[in-house]
């Protein structure tokens, strides 16, 4: 080889190097482009799909006279800071057992999550806490919404906690069960045995008041959504009741929130979950707070332990004295809990709320102790 | 014009196909209800695998598997008995205990919870027939007067006489006993998983083993462990269970079985696990697994000192459901 060859042939070396760089970004680019497009194309089915349930879902809305500072219908920006927002979530029996659309509200948990740290926290109500209503009769919470539907069962909470409600849903029975079946059901780990003796049966039966008995052996099982709907509904013979049921219901949400992470075919189910759900739910969130919340749920901004906040009481189980099993908010404890969440001026609210209830010496809460 | 291709190609045909497999993938159905195929050939020649599914009596062994139907189309449980099978029965508001024929027609209840009266009716569940087939334990929430109590408690019942006896009782409210099952190698003892409550009302389970002959409890695991569906090797020297992991998954753990207790547990797997059982070689064991979101599928897998390797997969579909025990016992040959 003559020493001609040698530069020539680096200087080509050197050439193509210098060419092959910007292609390979391009391509690198380009790549990156159709990943993200791709993606962006593949998200908007479901956003469509989102989007037309939720709206199709907004049609009660909460009577303005509920709402004394806050009448907000759309969600600002994620990023701005210090917004804060708090959702009620309910659950409650069939409709047909009641007038109108003013069911017992068996499950009542309020969602806080602030926008500017992406905090979520979430607290459980005792459906059977004994509080001072509106109308100014002492009753069970989950008595609320029979009044006026979920306006009342919003006002009853904003006036017992001292915060406001800024968007609420409700599912009932069918709407779950469709949910757990949309998905391919669930796998729950059952952590104890479930006997109960007096389990309602009003789904798809002539008699709401029926009931059937119930045995569900603990482990791990496939779960359809009826199935999963009676682990996480029963109480009866719970050793801690509505409390023991809660603790169900919270671990079916951290399960659910596992299984829609780690299979991809329970996400591509969401068109008919959607589709099948029209009805079944009723909230006034917006497709973006819907997303939203979604998008927390799904990433690791809620926590288990934020999960498992359940107010206090002072006594597990009381009789008021017309035969009511009712349960007594520890208002010390409760105050302390709801202070750390919404602010010290609601934690006295609170405290104020349930020291009323105790204090009631010849009034319709007197416990059974 | 090479910008508008470059978006085209690029951009543009990408989103419209993100969007179409989306569609596609979310209009698709997500399972089919098939039955599950098992495949047999891992199945250790020793071994004889008998379960229920749909209603069908299905015994495994390496050379193949052997379908029963009965007219029962609810069984959950079922073991064999000699040349015949016991199973539960389990309709809306009760089950029964009942013995079915080789060729699966009913041949009689040994329990049998209705009542005709809904609020006097009783659960049977878990039965496990000692090594001489002579007994059988199993759990129920009938006490000996036919009336309800809140939790199940463990009975034993002498196959020759039909004659069944309550033999431990859990505390009110407790949340009872399952999963009862007779010790290889002595007689007199039962493991069962026992519930309970801790001062927060956090439920948890430790597996007790209870004597018979001197009516005596014993727990081999403690609260923390959590533990529960505890199996034996045939020869009792080495113990299976499954551990609640956060109330989500389970941890498998393995142990060996001394004279006071368990000792060397150690953890052997994690995963969303169900009824761990030894081979009768006791180097393999059996257990059923769900991958995914669907049903359960059964699995073996060889252990040797606190390791499994070679896992292979007895069943396909994801069909089982997870709350149906399985029973290893030896072919007719061993």
């Amino acid at each position: 080889m003559s020493t001609y060859d040698i530069p020539n042939l680096e200087g080509h070396t050197r050439q193509r190097t210098k060419k092959e760089k910007p292609f390979l970004l391009r391509f690198f680019l380009c790549m990156l482009c159709m990943i993200i497009c791709f993606g962006l194309g593949y998200g908007s089915f479901y956003i469509q799909k989102l989007q037309a349930f939720i709206q199709a879902n907004t049609g009660q809305k909460i009577a303005v006279s509920i709402k004394t500072n806050n009448s907000k219908t759309s969600l600002p920006s994620i990023t701005e800071p210090t917004d804060q927002e708090n959702i009620l979530l309910l659950g409650s029996d069939n409709d047909q057992k009641f007038s109108g659309s003013n069911p017992l509200t068996q499950t009542m948990m309020v969602v806080h999550i602030d926008y500017s740290t992406n905090q979520v926290d979430m607290f459980s109500i005792p459906r059977d806490l004994w509080i001072l209503k509106p109308n100014g009769e002492y009753g069970k919470i989950d008595e609320a919404a029979e009044e006026n539907g979920i306006p009342s069962a919003i006002a009853v909470v904003e006036q017992t906690f001292g915060i406001n409600i800024d968007h609420y849903a409700w599912v009932g029975l069918y709407g779950f069960i469709k949910s757990i079946d949309a998905v391919g059901g669930v796998n729950l780990q059952v952590i104890h045995p479930v006997l109960d003796y007096s389990y309602p049966t009003d789904i798809n039966s002539p008699n709401p008041y029926g009931y059937q008995r119930l045995d569900i052996q603990p482990g791990m099982q496939h779960m359809d959504g009826e199935q999963a709907l009676q682990y996480v509904r029963s109480r009866h013979e719970d050793l801690v009741g509505d409390f023991g049921r809660t603790q169900r219901q919270r671990q079916l949400l951290l399960t659910l929130k596992s299984t829609l992470l780690t299979s991809p075919s329970s996400l591509a189910a969401l068109p008919d979950l959607f589709s099948s759900l029209n009805g079944q739910i009723k909230t006034d969130l917006t497709p973006t707070m819907a997303l939203q919340l979604g998008s927390l749920f799904l990433t690791n901004k809620i926590t288990p332990q934020q999960y498992t906040l359940t107010l206090p009481t002072d006594s597990q189980i009381g009789w008021a004295t017309d035969g009511q099993s009712i349960v007594i908010g520890n208002a010390t404890t409760s105050a302390q809990l709801i202070s750390n969440i919404f602010g010290s001026a609601a934690g006295q609210t609170t405290y104020n709320s349930l020291v009323s209830v105790q204090n009631i010496a010849t009034g319709p809460a007197q416990l059974n102790q | 014009m090479k910008i508008l291709r470059a978006l085209i190609i690029f951009a543009i045909i990408p989103l419209i196909a993100g969007y179409f497999v989306a569609s596609a993938q979310g209009n698709k159905k997500q399972q089919s209800d098939t039955n599950p195929n098992f495949i047999t050939n891992s199945i250790l020649p020793t071994d004889k695998i008998t379960l229920t599914e749909k209603g069908n009596i299905i015994s495994m062994t390496q050379k193949g598997v052997t379908t029963i139907p009965t007219n029962h189309q609810q069984l959950i449980e079922v073991s064999p008995l000699s040349d015949n099978f016991i199973g539960i029965d389990k309709q809306t508001n009760y089950s029964s205990l009942d013995e079915f024929s080789s060729s699966g027609s009913l041949i009689k209840a040994l329990q049998n919870g209705n009542t005709g009266n809904i609020d006097t009716m009783n659960w049977f569940t878990d039965p496990n027939v000692n090594a001489k087939q002579t007994k059988i334990a199993f759990v129920s929430d009938k006490d000996g007067a036919q009336t309800n109590v809140l939790d199940n408690a463990l009975f034993v019942e002498d196959l020759s006489t039909g004659i069944s006896e309550k033999i431990a009782d859990p505390d009110p409210h407790s949340g009872g006993i399952t999963h009862p099952v007779w010790n290889p190698i002595n007689p007199n003892l039962i493991t069962y998983d026992y519930y309970q409550y801790d001062n927060n009302y956090n439920p948890y389970s430790v597996i007790d083993e209870y004597n018979i002959q001197t009516q005596t409890t014993n727990s081999l695991t403690t609260q923390k462990q959590n533990a529960y569906q505890g199996s034996f090797s045939p020869d009792g020297k080495h113990f299976i269970f499954l551990e609640r992991n956060n109330n989500i998954t389970t941890v498998m753990y393995e142990a060996n079985v001394t004279a006071n207790g368990l000792s060397n547990i150690h953890s052997i797997a994690t995963g969303d696990f169900a009824y761990p059982e030894f081979s009768n070689t006791a180097n393999h064991i059996y257990y059923l697994q769900a991958q995914g979101n669907s049903g359960y599928d059964l699995y073996t897998a060889a252990i040797d000192n606190g390791t499994i390797s070679n896992t292979t997969a007895l069943s396909t579909s994801e069909q089982l459901l997870g709350n149906s025990e399985f029973v290893v016992s030896k072919t007719p040959s061993q």
